[in-house]
C-alpha cells in the first residue's frame, strides 16, 4: 500500500473521516487484515471483527449479483440499521468500510480517536 | 396498514422512473407479489433469494440492541434495495443508463 503513495490513502481517509456523522473507518486487505482504521487501539478487535463480518458479506453480496447477471459486479454495498450506517466499498485489492451514524444517535460503542 | 394502501404504494414504486421491478417476499424469500410480466416468476424468485439471503447473512453484523433497517446493493448496471421487516421483504430493482 505504501508503494501507491501514502498521501493519496491519508488524504481519502481524512476526507472520509471529516465528514458529518461519520463514527468510523477501516480498509481491509485480501486477507482481512486491517491495515488501516480509525479506531482507537482498545477497539482494534472491534475492527477485525469488522473487517470479517462485513468482508464475508460483501462476498456474499457480489456472489448474489454475479449469480443474477454473469456480466455484472458488486460495486457498493449499504446495510441500514435502526442506529447506524455501514458503507462497503469492495475493490480487487482492498475493501473499504465506514461506518457512519443514522439520526441523532450517538450511543455505538466505538471509541473513535477524533482529529481535533 | 390495509389491502388498499398496500396496493398503492406497490404500485406508486412500480411505476417510478427508473424502478424495473418490485417484489414482495417473505424471510424465507418466497416471493408473495411482485411486479415482473413473467408467468413462472423467474426473476421474482431469483430477487427473492438473493434478499432473504443477505438479509439473513447481515442479520448478525448488528449490536444486540439493533435491528437490520434496509440493505443497499449497488452493481454495475443496477441497485436492489431490500427493505426489512419482521415478516416480508420489499425489495425494488433500479437501473441506471450506461
Amino acid at each position: 500500500m505504501a508503494a501507491t503513495g501514502g498521501g493519496d490513502i491519508e488524504e481519502l481517509v481524512k476526507q472520509i473521516t471529516d465528514h458529518p456523522g461519520v463514527q468510523g473507518l477501516i480498509i481491509v486487505n485480501t486477507e482481512g487484515i486491517p491495515i488501516r482504521h480509525t479506531f482507537q487501539e482498545q477497539s482494534r478487535p472491534l475492527a477485525v471483527q469488522y473487517c470479517a463480518l462485513f468482508q464475508s458479506l460483501a462476498m456474499k453480496a457480489r456472489t448474489a449479483v454475479v449469480e443474477l447477471d454473469n456480466n455484472n459486479d458488486l460495486l457498493f454495498l449499504r446495510v441500514r440499521s435502526k442506529k447506524h450506517e455501514v458503507l462497503v466499498a469492495p475493490d480487487t485489492k482492498y475493501l473499504l468500510i465506514v461506518i457512519q451514524r443514522v439520526g441523532n444517535d450517538d450511543n455505538l460503542p466505538i471509541n473513535i480517536k477524533k482529529t481535533p | 396498514m390495509t389491502a388498499e394502501r398496500v396496493e398503492s404504494v406497490l404500485e406508486l414504486l412500480t411505476y417510478t422512473k427508473g424502478v424495473t421491478g418490485v417484489v414482495v417476499c417473505n424471510r424465507d424469500g418466497q416471493p408473495i407479489r411482485d411486479s415482473f410480466q413473467d408467468l413462472d416468476r423467474t426473476r421474482a424468485v431469483e430477487y427473492a433469494d438473493m434478499a432473504a439471503e443477505l438479509a439473513r447473512e447481515a442479520a448478525p453484523l448488528l449490536y444486540a440492541d439493533d435491528t437490520l433497517d434496509s440493505l443497499r446493493v449497488r452493481s454495475r448496471t443496477s441497485e436492489v434495495i431490500i427493505k426489512c421487516h419482521d415478516e416480508f421483504l420489499l425489495v425494488v430493482i433500479q437501473e441506471f443508463s450506461e
